[in-house]
């Protein structure tokens, strides 16, 4: 029913893109709260559904299905298990609901520039008067573009990590705005003597928490590379049924039919490995779970950008043009296959889950 | 298989290679490099260089300008200009439409336009695909009716490369529609300004706008400039893909490649990228240079004629092996870079640049989304395994 629903609604996305949507529409992000989609993801006891991890790898499934550009792993999935993580009493109720109305979005800053996927941040927060001063950079901020705040990892002056709220509007934070090739919006942000208050820390945390909270968004980016290969795949075998050439349907040559195929044994497996890191999920277990998580990411990118570039590929010229949806498949696998770790970061863990 | 250079084929070399470090302008190399496509008037100043020395043409005859260079200089040539970021002036005009004139052209048609592609002021571009056209050529619809001294042209292109600068195209159209599809063709010029011509631009994926649709409407063509005989349009354009045998090798870019993915490595490791992860692309770079070497001889071997009746086949293979490793040489660039190439750069403005990204990351989702394409253009990797089943097993 989630699915449906979710098919449904999202079915607009595209369309959307397609007249000229920018990166993000503050209006889309509101229906989607509206539909209980960033709630689903919040504790019950924050004002949240409550749902499961299949429910959120659901809705993420659709929305790589559908091409959204809302940046829903990013301000969603982790900003939500980052402040449930370190958030505490009434902070934690007001951060969740405004972000679970919708009324406000925060982006996730925790990667700098020229450090690649490592967590522990060398962006200092020194004690300064009764609050902080932050000085360093974030890069790359995905959904950092029209987001109301940041959700900044720092290093305190004792060398633990925090994580720190700030609005893009503050005194000293300067963004640059980019588009990704996947028409999503980032930024990269700049902070230069940041001055906040001292409720602008949401609490003290560790890389090794930081790690198991993106742990939820990796296995969603996987679910959204899956729903964007099974929609690649169908549209692939419905071209084919109606491009002709050699005065019949392309649909027709064993070959193509073979490598249509390979693409869906690609896909499925995938869907596989999803469920195997599913399982881990709901089983515990630390080390596990890390492992179970980085060898899906590991097994879906892979494999995700051949199977989308296969799909270019059977279309002729037709699949390269932004006209056609299907090269845009290719080019969100070429973000997400890099977002959250890269396969080599992931098969490192994979071989040492505890480090 | 015993094939080593000459001495006068290194001596060649060198000579190719002090002349492009002598006189390549850093900034035509540099934009290059980056995998955009160069615009004409950035490229026109570099084939004026190549026409002062006499090498306008490497795939021409010496009679009409051409280098008059024995393949394996050619493909030397090809080589030294990939390393050193050299760009193609007018692939169409240099590599197709001026060797088809060359061969099956009238004296007339060649005074007219063989001069002018050499000083780099007549850029060409070819119409073959249609949008009912693609792997099958043969179908293709566009028309071309003998009116008095004037052929009347109607029909569509599209996937139509570098169109919006070029000022002629080489259109294959039908001349007789009662004989079977490849016995109807014929190669006439079309000027891109005449009346009844619009060009509209595609948008592609990768962000590089290169290829059209060309719209065609009662277009009036002098009679003279149907190349050759009426109805010889199929064979003019499988001596036009025999020309090109290596030119799918694209070796000269995957050296290019092998040269600056160890630069790229060694630049990441200074800035967050793992030992582990390091030692990973320098083996894929390891075996990456293993497969272009084979490439390489597999040229070599077409080159030095050994090839005898497989030939067709080796040069298919050649083609999908190309298209292949440029994807995964690009793989790689984009793997070391990691996050940096998530940003989407224009020629323009470069755009993810203004962010801080490396320079070196500029154009490289550009190249790999592009090099999709090779695996489709000038016959589909389909196509091209039909070709070596039928000339080797059928």
């Amino acid at each position: 029913m989630l699915r449906d629903g979710a098919r449904r609604y999202l079915a607009d996305d595209f369309a959307a893109r397609r007249r000229g949507g920018t990166a993000v529409d503050g209006a889309r992000w509101r229906g989607y709260a509206d539909l209980g989609w960033i709630a689903l993801l919040a504790p019950e006891d924050a004002g949240g559904l409550g749902g499961s991890i299949e429910d959120m790898l659901i809705l993420a499934e659709e929305m790589g299905r559908a091409l959204s550009f809302q940046p829903y792993v990013a301000s969603a999935i982790l900003a939500i298990g980052l402040v449930d993580l370190v958030a505490g009493g009434q902070q934690r109720l007001d951060l969740m609901g405004a972000m679970t109305s919708g009324e406000r979005r925060f982006a996730p800053a925790l990667y700098e520039p020229g450090r690649r996927y490592m967590l522990a941040p060398e962006l200092r927060a020194a004690a300064s008067g009764a609050g902080y001063r932050l000085s360093g950079a974030k890069a790359p901020v995905v959904g950092g573009a029209g987001a109301d705040a940041m959700l900044v990892s720092a290093r305190l002056d004792d060398g633990a990590a925090g994580l720190f709220l700030v609005p893009m509007d503050n005194a000293g934070v300067f963004a640059t705005h980019y588009v990704l090739i996947d028409d999503g919006g980032a930024i990269d942000a700049r902070f230069d003597q940041v001055d906040l208050g001292a409720d602008a820390l949401l609490g003290i945390t560790s890389v090794e928490a930081i790690d198991d909270i993106l742990d939820e968004a990796r296995l969603a980016q996987c679910a959204d590379a899956l729903g964007a290969l099974e929609r690649a795949i169908e549209i692939t075998a419905e071209y084919l049924k109606t491009r002709t050439q050699f005065g019949q349907p392309l649909a027709n040559f064993q070959a193509l039919q073979h490598s249509v195929v390979e693409m869906y044994i690609e896909a499925d497996s995938i869907r596989s490995s999803l469920y195997n890191a599913i399982a881990a999920f709901d089983r515990g277990g630390r080390a596990e779970r890390r492992r179970a998580v980085s060898s899906c990411w590991v097994k879906t990118f892979d494999a995700a950008k051949g199977v989308a570039g296969m799909a270019v590929h059977l279309h002729g010229g037709i699949g390269m043009t932004t006209e056609y949806p299907v090269g845009h498949y290719l080019r969100r696998i070429m973000v997400s296959e890099r977002s959250y770790g890269d396969v080599e970061h992931h098969l490192a863990r994979y071989m040492d889950p505890a480090g | 298989m015993k094939l080593a250079l000459s001495t006068g084929d290194e001596a060649f070399r060198a000579e190719v290679r002090a002349f492009l470090a002598a006189e390549l302008p850093p900034e035509i190399a540099r934009r290059e490099a980056m995998g955009f496509h160069n615009k004409r008037a950035t490229v026109h100043p570099w084939q004026q260089k190549l026409y002062a020395r006499g090498w306008a043409a490497p795939n021409w005859p010496a009679e009409f300008g051409g280098a008059g260079w024995s393949p394996i200089q050619r493909y030397l040539f090809e080589l030294e200009c990939g390393l050193a970021n050299a760009p193609e002036y007018s692939l169409i005009a240099m590599s197709m439409a001026g060797p088809v004139l060359c061969r099956f052209g009238s004296p007339a048609l060649q005074r007219e336009f063989l001069e002018p592609m050499l000083k780099g002021d007549c850029w060409f571009c070819q119409g073959f695909s249609e949008p009912q056209a693609g792997s099958d050529l043969a179908s293709l619809r566009t028309r071309a009716v003998r009116d008095g001294d004037h052929y009347v042209i109607t029909g569509q292109k599209i996937w139509t490369t570098d169109a919006h600068m070029a000022d002629y195209m080489i259109c294959l159209a039908r001349t007789d529609a009662e004989v079977k599809p490849q016995a109807g063709l014929s190669m006439i010029i079309l000027p891109m300004d005449a009346p009844g011509v619009t060009v509209r631009p595609i948008d592609t994926i990768d962000g590089d706008a290169h290829v059209n649709e060309v719209f065609i409407e009662d277009v009036r063509v002098p009679a003279h400039y149907l190349i050759g005989e009426p109805n010889s349009g199929w064979a003019q354009a499988k001596f036009l893909l025999g020309h090109e045998r290596t030119h799918n090798a694209y070796l000269g870019m995957l050296r290019r490649y092998l040269g600056r993915i160890p630069q790229l490595i060694e630049g990441e490791a200074g800035r967050g990228l793992p030992e582990f992860q390091a030692g990973e692309y320098r083996r894929r770079h390891a075996r990456l240079a293993i497969d272009v070497d084979a490439l390489e001889w597999s040229v070599l071997r077409v080159l030095a004629g050994t090839e005898g009746p497989a030939l067709g086949a080796a040069a298919s293979a050649i083609s999908i092996r190309g298209a292949a490793y440029l994807l995964r040489a690009a793989d790689l660039e984009m793997a070391i870079l990691g996050p940096q190439v998530m940003p989407r750069f224009t020629p323009d403005d470069m755009g993810g640049l203004a962010a801080g990204a490396p320079p070196a990351a500029a154009g490289r989702t550009t190249q790999y989304l592009y090099w999709w394409a090779a695996t489709i253009f000038g016959g589909s990797d389909e196509i091209q395994r039909n070709i070596i089943w039928s000339t080797l097993f059928r």
